[in-house]
């Protein structure tokens, strides 16, 4: 809502400036967005007349005028064809500064000196497009006023950014209310002039009639007759209001409807009559697919939760959101019949979103209006059409009004009014308060107020919303601060401890943690190469997306984790560990609830180069990464890393995770083509791990000391050379269970390949460790184990001890 | 002393004059020689090659003590204590060079393994947060210290979590406020916390207070300020005598952790369906400090969070009677905060994740 702030103080007189206006608005709970000066950077033109001119004696066609600007006459040249004497100017005096950024300087042309600007519109920045002259004022103009105020743009407009509960203020009489109930002392509202001069000769019930068929969604229907109307534009004081409020004036008719719009809050129709078929208004629903074109030429098909205006032969509105084409008021209308009416708000919303028009009207409607308000906004546009637009205004008004309004009375305790805001009021205090706000007390209890609020207050139901305007009119600023009494003490849960347990493990293992949308499109799966079943590809569809790169909600952390990794790439920066924790989504059938999983997905690119020697660093980073946060949730010895299989990672280089042979994630390199689709470096690896089962099973800070060993521990180095095929966890898993006494701990610290070594086979080499609570282990305990150990693997795997 | 002596030797001496004149006289001659050996010693190798020569198995002391045998029995105590007295002479000395030699190596030691002090450490390449959890973990230590419990929500809602339990009925203008993006026609993406104020009256008996922090989801373009996906933090407080001023004691502590204690705070009133009376919550802009600048758009104050006291249909939708009961919910952009907070101009760098940016928290 624009509010020009001169218009507005037609109806009010208040103490403050445009700039404390919007202080005080904004702090009354009606936001200013903005505060516009229309007339910014055009303070200082003044009109000029001039009065002599005389040719430029050194350039043919440069002009020297004497320009008379009230207190003192100026020399000025310009080079302007359309410049005469006796013509009124603008005029920019040395010093100036125009709104293009110019200033304004003595200057000398051709050996002339100029002590000014003659300007030309869009020097004045009031047209982009450059002017072919001087802007010429009309004679009415006076000689020394003020540009600004000659134009009409000596105004100031605050742009409100009124929420839902301020309908009330969507019309300036409205919004004066609320400026008068910020005055102590307050003045009363002056209201808009009507003074209508009805012919009693032509009683309007012999020209118009109204029926309404469905009271539901009409509960007021009311209308005028205007005879006789001269349609031409409405005077210049009128249009430069609307525009200052940001409407554009279209004749005297539309404009005058506008204009009581934006005074009362109330939209008006204004018909041709003579396209009335004999002037029978019906209010009724639409019919299933009934058509009809509206103003904006276009045709539209409605449906029975429809409510149009008709005649007896067709639909000549479609209530509340747009006249139909046919009844428009044109250049050869002579008599209006005038709409003033109040609409079911619901019904207005739903028919300007299906039809896609919503508008000042509709906005208004679906808001609500003043029910009972609608005949004096009428009175009012029929006063202004006989002013302004020459019409005779018919006897009468038709005013069907088949559901009264009914006084709202609202109860509200006094008690509950200091209790729930933390002040205490006394009750006069209160009562004065709400008079301020037109809210009127009509019983007084001990404890008990009953309120009655006007008929503009649709937002008001219940004690909350009085309690409300108390709390507004009291200031918030001037409410107390405490703080709430309590016992509770605030714990986060255990799903929440071990979610974040996780997330600093990342960290301290080396990973940055990243935020990516889990809203993506297809194309963030494109790159992975999926196969149509892929689990993926499971995935919830937006309705009504943005666009199709929005158009769906993430099944996998991954591909977002990648992308982030090859917008890096992309910018030179080749080492990159990110983790990232957080929701995914899959779908479970149409009107099924999703299944929402919270996953964790790491990834590593350029990590350098593996201990193990297997051009694989990102993977055994990653692993590295992963045994550890394992270890630290005391999560190990039931998690196994096995060969996997997954479709975008390399076939030799992925592994599922297992927890108690369950899986819950995977981990491996990307295969080279899809590090080829994202542009990453080579041995790039990823890991997804569904969390799920995690947040059941660890318990944090579930810890229990075992005796520190009193006896010293025994080490054994054991190498063997062993088929290149076995996996190095099967041999470690069979040299664990070998011992479950003295064997406390074996550590792999090598693996070779190549010299001395035969082909198809390696040399892997561990550190047994040996250990017992109660004494020193011997050589001969310690080399029965290992003998075992030995004799195992050899029958086991033909392993071969190597001896050095 | 040894001259005193000496005299008393040539005195008693007569008789055994060569024998005894040879061991006195080499006494002296030894002496003589270990002074201005040991004086020119440089290292300790030379040091101990003069022990080995003097005190050693075969060294001259051990020579002299060997001889004697040759001396006159009634002089061999002097010649004996002589001996002695220049053993222990020459150990003194050599105590004395060698511990001066050892602690110039010491120190030598020390000067040579100096080292650049100004070289940089070994990094442990420990991760960083990122900007969101920052924010996160202050704001959850906050509120867990006023009492506050941390709550989630599914980011799949339906229209009644969404909208209808939180007093807004389809077709209302409130849902204006938000665009809101559908799945089908029974599930949404939540368009703000809010929902989890509901699922949490619902299942919980007052009294409540928590935080809910999480993802929300609305249809608006990407650009410098907005997302379609982006973070919000909701709170909750619904106890009995509950009051707009214990809503605003609990804000002002929370925008004075978070911002600053040197801030102001105005609370203006507002509209959000779900709460009645509501409240925008400003502080003063940090950029100009309230005079007016293009970043708080010339008013002095920056949009925080929005907050109210919650609405009776809210809490008699949810089984509370609003005579009993009153609370206040309030809830802000976790992005914008970080925005806010750490001076970030544009919302899509929060979610591009150039390592560049993150290593920046």
């Amino acid at each position: 809502m624009q509010v020009p702030y001169n218009w507005l103080k037609t109806y009010i007189d208040f103490p403050y400036t445009p700039e404390e206006l919007s202080h005080k608005f904004t702090m009354a709970g009606l936001e200013v967005e903005k505060l516009d000066y229309l007339g910014k950077g055009l303070e200082d033109i003044k009109i000029g007349k001039i009065i002599e001119i005389n040719n430029h004696p050194n350039a043919d066609k440069l002009k020297i005028c004497k320009v008379d600007i009230g207190n003192k006459v100026l020399q000025m040249i310009t080079g302007a064809p359309n410049v005469r004497v006796d013509i009124k100017v603008p005029v920019a005096e040395v010093g100036v500064t125009l709104p293009t950024g110019m200033k304004i300087e003595e200057t000398k042309l051709r050996g002339k000196v100029s002590e000014g600007m003659i300007c030309s519109k869009d020097e004045l920045g009031l047209q982009e497009e450059r002017a072919s002259g001087i802007m010429i004022l009309p004679d009415t103009a006076q000689v020394g006023e003020k540009f600004v105020e000659f134009q009409g743009l000596d105004e100031y407009v605050l742009n409100l950014d009124l929420t839902p509960n301020y309908a009330r203020c969507l019309g300036l009489l409205g919004i004066a209310r609320e400026v008068k109930a910020m005055l102590d002392d307050p003045p009363e509202i002056e209201k808009p002039k009507i003074e209508i001069e009805e012919d009693r000769s032509d009683p309007i019930d012999e020209k118009a009639a109204i029926k309404i068929e469905d009271e539901e969604l009409c509960p007021r229907y009311a209308g005028r007759v205007i005879k006789d109307v001269k349609i031409k534009p409405s005077p210049k004081w009128m249009q430069r209001r609307l525009e200052a409020a940001g409407i554009r004036p279209i004749n005297n008719i539309v404009d005058i409807t506008n204009y009581v719009l934006l005074e009362y809050n109330q939209p008006l129709h204004a018909f041709d009559l003579g396209n009335i078929k004999d002037g029978q208004i019906i209010v009724r629903r639409a019919k299933e697919n009934e058509k009809v074109i509206t103003l904006d030429e276009v045709e539209r098909t409605l449906d029975q939760e429809t409510l149009v205006i008709t005649d007896p032969e067709k639909i000549i509105a479609v209530a509340g959101v747009m006249g139909a084409a046919n009844s428009e008021v044109t250049r050869e209308t002579t008599d209006i019949f005038l709409e003033a009416a109040y609409f079911e708000p619901t019904s207005i919303r739903k028919t300007a979103r299906k039809l896609g028009l919503p508008s000042e009207a509709s906005h208004r409607f679906e808001r609500g209006v003043d029910i009972e308000r609608v005949i004096e906004a009428g009175n009012r546009a029929a006063y202004l059409m006989q002013q302004y637009a020459e019409g005779t205004v018919a006897k009468g008004v038709l005013d069907n009004y088949p559901l009264p309004y009914q006084d709202k009375i609202i109860e509200v305790s006094l008690a509950k009014v200091n209790r729930l805001l933390g002040i205490s009021l006394e009750k006069d205090k209160i009562e004065e308060m709400l008079k301020r706000l037109e809210i009127e007390v009509v019983e007084k209890g001990e404890d008990l107020l009953k309120v009655k609020v006007p008929s503009y207050r649709n937002d008001m139901e219940q004690d909350a919303d009085v309690i409300e305007e108390i709390a507004r009119i009291y200031g918030y600023n001037n409410i107390p601060t405490t703080r709430p009494k309590t016992n509770e003490v605030g714990h986060r849960t255990p799903k929440q401890k071990i979610e974040k347990q996780i997330k600093n493990l990342m960290n301290a293992a080396g990973l940055d943690e990243i935020i990516t949308f889990s809203l993506t499109g297809p194309q963030d799966y494109k790159n992975l190469m999926l196969p149509e079943d892929h689990r993926y590809k499971k995935w919830v569809s937006i309705k009504n997306p943005l666009n199709e790169a929005f158009g769906l909600l993430r099944t996998s952390l991954l591909p977002g984790l990648i992308d982030s990794m090859a917008t890096n790439a992309k910018r030179q920066i080749e080492e990159v560990k990110y983790f990232e924790t957080g929701r995914t989504f899959l779908n479970q059938g149409h009107q099924k609830r999703p299944l929402e999983h919270t996953k964790l997905a790491a990834g590593s690119m350029g990590a350098g180069q593996d201990i193990w020697d297997q051009d694989a660093p990102d993977f055994y980073y990653l692993k590295g990464a992963l045994e550890d946060l394992f270890e630290r949730l005391d999560l190990s010895t039931d998690i196994e890393f096995v060969r996997g299989e997954e479709v975008f990672m390399h076939p030799g280089r992925t592994a599922d995770i297992m927890y108690k042979n369950e899986k819950i994630g995977v981990l491996g390199e990307l295969k080279p083509k899809v590090i080829d689709n994202y542009d990453l470096k080579d041995r790039t690896a990823v890991t997804e791990i569904d969390l799920g089962t995690i947040f059941e099973e660890v318990e944090i800070g579930d810890y229990l000391f075992e005796m520190l060993p009193k006896y010293p521990a025994v080490d054994r180095d054991l190498a063997i050379k062993i088929s290149e095929d076995v996996p190095v966890m099967e041999v470690l898993n069979l040299i664990n269970n070998s011992d479950d006494k003295i064997l406390k701990e074996t550590e792999l610290f090598d693996i070779y390949q190549g010299e001395q070594i035969p082909a198809g086979q390696k040399s892997i080499a561990f550190k047994l460790l040996f250990q017992a609570p109660d004494r020193t282990l011997t050589d001969q305990e310690v080399n029965e184990v290992v003998n075992k150990i030995v004799v195992e693997l050899e029958s086991e795997y033909e392993a071969e001890i190597r001896k050095n | 002393m040894i001259s005193s002596l000496f005299e008393d030797e040539f005195f008693l001496c007569q008789k055994w004059r060569c024998k005894k004149l040879d061991l006195l006289e080499e006494i002296k001659n030894i002496e003589q020689e270990v002074e201005k050996k040991f004086e020119n010693v440089k290292d300790l190798d030379q040091l101990e090659e003069l022990r080995v020569k003097y005190l050693g198995k075969n060294g001259k002391v051990k020579q002299i003590f060997s001889k004697m045998g040759q001396v006159d029995d009634d002089k061999k105590p002097i010649v004996g204590k002589e001996t002695n007295i220049l053993k222990n002479k020459i150990q003194n000395l050599y105590n004395e060079i060698k511990e001066k030699k050892e602690k110039e190596l010491k120190e030598k030691k020390l000067k040579e393994e100096t080292i650049d002090v100004t070289l940089p450490g070994v990094k442990s390449n420990i991760g960083h947060k990122n900007p969101f959890t920052h924010i996160i973990d202050e704001v959850v230590e906050l509120f867990l210290g006023m009492g506050f419990s941390i709550e989630e929500g599914p980011e799949v809602e339906t229209e009644y979590y969404n909208f209808e339990a939180l007093n807004i009925p389809e077709d209302h203008p409130a849902r204006d406020l938000q665009d809101t993006l559908y799945i089908d026609d029974k599930y949404l993406l939540r368009t703000h916390t809010s929902p989890v104020q509901i699922r949490t009256m619902e299942k919980q008996d007052p009294p409540i207070r928590i935080i809910a922090p999480g993802r929300v989801y609305r249809s608006d373009e990407l650009d410098a300020s907005h997302s379609p996906n982006f973070h919000q933090i909701e709170g909750l407080v619904i106890d009995k005598d509950i009051s707009f001023s214990d809503l605003k004691g609990t804000i002002e502590e929370f925008v004075h952790q978070m911002y600053g204690e040197d801030r102001e705070i105005r609370f203006r009133p507002s509209y959000f369906p779900f709460t009645e009376p509501s409240a925008e919550v400003d502080v003063s802009c940090n950029v100009c400090g309230g005079e007016g600048c293009s970043f708080c758009s010339y008013t002095g104050w920056v949009e925080v969070l929005g907050s109210g006291m919650v609405h009776p249909n809210v809490l008699r939708m949810s089984g509370l009677d609003p005579d009993v009961y009153s609370g206040f919910a309030f809830g802000m952009g976790w992005d914008r905060i970080a925005m806010l907070k750490y001076d970030i101009n544009d919302i899509r760098v929060l979610y591009e994740n150039d390592k560049r940016f993150i290593h920046q928290f």
